[in-house]
């Protein structure tokens, strides 16, 4: 029991690592997921096999591989880069940056197709309607769109957002305190390593519960709103 | 003689190698109802909807009060508008009623009649909301404005999305078979709501397949067959001398009367 109340602060401390991960990688993979989508479902040629290779290869690969790829391979090229123009001297990129980046563009595959299942859910009359009324393509994807494919991603969204936490352990491979290293650190140091990962299981499981609680009651109060 | 309100130019439309449309022309003046019929395949729907170009076609011409749509052929050899501004304008001249009556879901009825207003027109708000309560009373469903689509019936849905299109206050209302998606008893609510939209003067095409409106309330009948018009003019003059246009039509209004 000593040994838990001597080193929680510093698990816990990393849980706000894990917390603040996760929702910048959150934020990025719905940035990248609406990128994906509007490539995927746009007229243009170009677009439509960028879009495609992007959930084709990132979905294809497993996620520990990119991380690895990206962090150290990005690390290079970007030095590489200002070396070979110039521009800039060596760079360090934060691991905090180089992780979210990597779990954002990784989930941003998924999202991509989540996104656009959402928006082929909606049935093209709804488009026509506001079409025929003259309404510009601006308002009716904000207002007409936008609310309806919500419902329609959720779902979905609650499955990739669940993954993604736990996919944020793969960072403390990165060196990265998060809370798995760190609960990992403190096993090794306090030789009680079971306790420690019980920390991080109890943790994990309470965080995708509370998420799964709130995203329940969002899914909920949108298909209230539309009445289905 | 002057400018119809409408005047569709030789329409053609081809999806792939299969022509659909194989040049459509109609001309309607104000307070014209011309009921379009014909069987399925005819092209009935697909001339309505390249009036409005929800549809591009691939040859021909709209005009609205004698200015014609400006248009250039795109990549999929189809006629686009070449100015997304003078198609927004014809749009909001045109209104138009869908058979899927296609009402926003996750907006109640009231929402659904004042968007167009709002987002097209720029009015305000409470503008928009007193013009809407004014057409959603004409169509019979003002009691109902608070109601989401879901809880409403097929024939107030269809009658509010007639007091969508009323709102915007167009010159012309395109009807795609407003009625095909109703069970039989409630189409009568949604045919009382267009005939007395008839008798009020507004210029009307409704594709149908109500024999009964087309007949008694129509003051034009166009019976389309595969994608040509075989039989154009009055009610009584289609309906009672039927042989004299094609056989088809005949065929077609012998079995409506069965």
């Amino acid at each position: 029991m000593d040994v838990l109340i001597e080193y929680l602060p510093s698990v816990l401390g990393g849980l706000w690592t894990t917390i603040g991960l996760a929702l910048t990688s959150l934020a990025l993979a719905v940035f990248f997921g609406i990128v994906g989508a509007s490539c995927k479902l746009s007229h243009s040629w170009a677009l439509q096999t960028a879009g495609g290779l992007y959930t084709t290869l990132i979905r294809g690969v497993p996620d520990l591989v990119l991380m690895l790829l990206l962090f150290f391979g990005g690390q290079i090229a970007i030095n590489e880069l200002g070396f070979a123009t110039g521009l800039w001297g060596y760079i360090e990129i934060s691991p905090f940056l180089a992780g979210s980046f990597t779990i954002g563009f990784i989930f941003g595959a998924y999202m991509t197709e989540t996104f656009r299942g959402a928006f082929l859910a909606i049935p093209k009359g709804q488009i026509e309607a506001a079409q025929a009324l003259g309404i510009p393509s601006s308002s009716y994807l904000r207002r007409i769109i936008w609310p309806q494919i919500i419902p329609h991603a959720l779902p979905n969204f609650t499955n990739n957002w669940l993954v993604l936490m736990k996919t944020t352990a793969l960072v403390s491979i990165i060196g990265l305190q998060d809370l798995v290293y760190n609960a990992n650190q403190a096993g090794r140091a306090s030789r009680e390593p079971f306790l420690f990962l019980m920390v991080s299981f109890i943790v994990f499981l309470l965080l995708t519960m509370l998420s799964d609680v709130g995203l329940r009651s969002l899914s909920r109060r949108y298909s209230h709103k539309s009445g289905e | 003689m002057t400018t119809p309100l409408l005047s569709a130019k030789d329409i053609h439309k081809s999806f792939g190698a299969l022509e659909v449309l194989k040049g459509i022309s109609l001309d309607a003046n104000p307070g014209d109802v011309i009921a379009i019929l014909g069987s399925s395949g005819s092209g009935k729907s697909t001339f309505l909807r390249c009036i409005n170009f929800l549809e591009t076609p691939t040859e021909g011409s709209i005009s609205l009060g004698g200015e014609e749509l400006v248009c250039r052929r795109g990549h999929d050899g189809q006629l686009h508008a070449a100015d997304k501004k003078q198609l927004k304008h014809f749009r909001t001249k045109m209104g138009m009623v869908f058979q899927s009556f296609n009402l926003w879901p996750h907006m109640s009825a009231l929402e659904n009649v004042i968007e167009g207003p709002i987002q097209v027109e720029k009015i305000a708000k409470k503008e928009a909301i007193e013009r809407a309560e004014h057409y959603l009373q004409q169509v019979g469903v003002y009691e109902r404005k608070d109601y989401m689509p879901s809880q409403l019936s097929g024939g107030q849905k269809q009658r509010v999305a007639i007091a969508r299109a009323l709102a915007m206050e167009p010159e012309l209302i395109l009807f795609d078979e407003p009625t095909s998606a109703l069970d039989p008893e409630l189409v009568g609510e949604v045919l009382k709501v267009m005939q007395k939209l008839a008798e009020e003067h507004r210029t009307m095409l409704v594709v149908t397949h109500e024999m009964g409106f087309a007949r008694e309330v129509s003051s034009r009948v166009v019976f389309l067959e595969k994608g040509r018009v075989a039989a154009d003019g009055t009610p009584s003059e289609v309906f009672d001398n039927p042989e004299q246009y094609s056989a088809r039509w005949a065929e077609f209004i012998s079995r409506a009367r069965d």
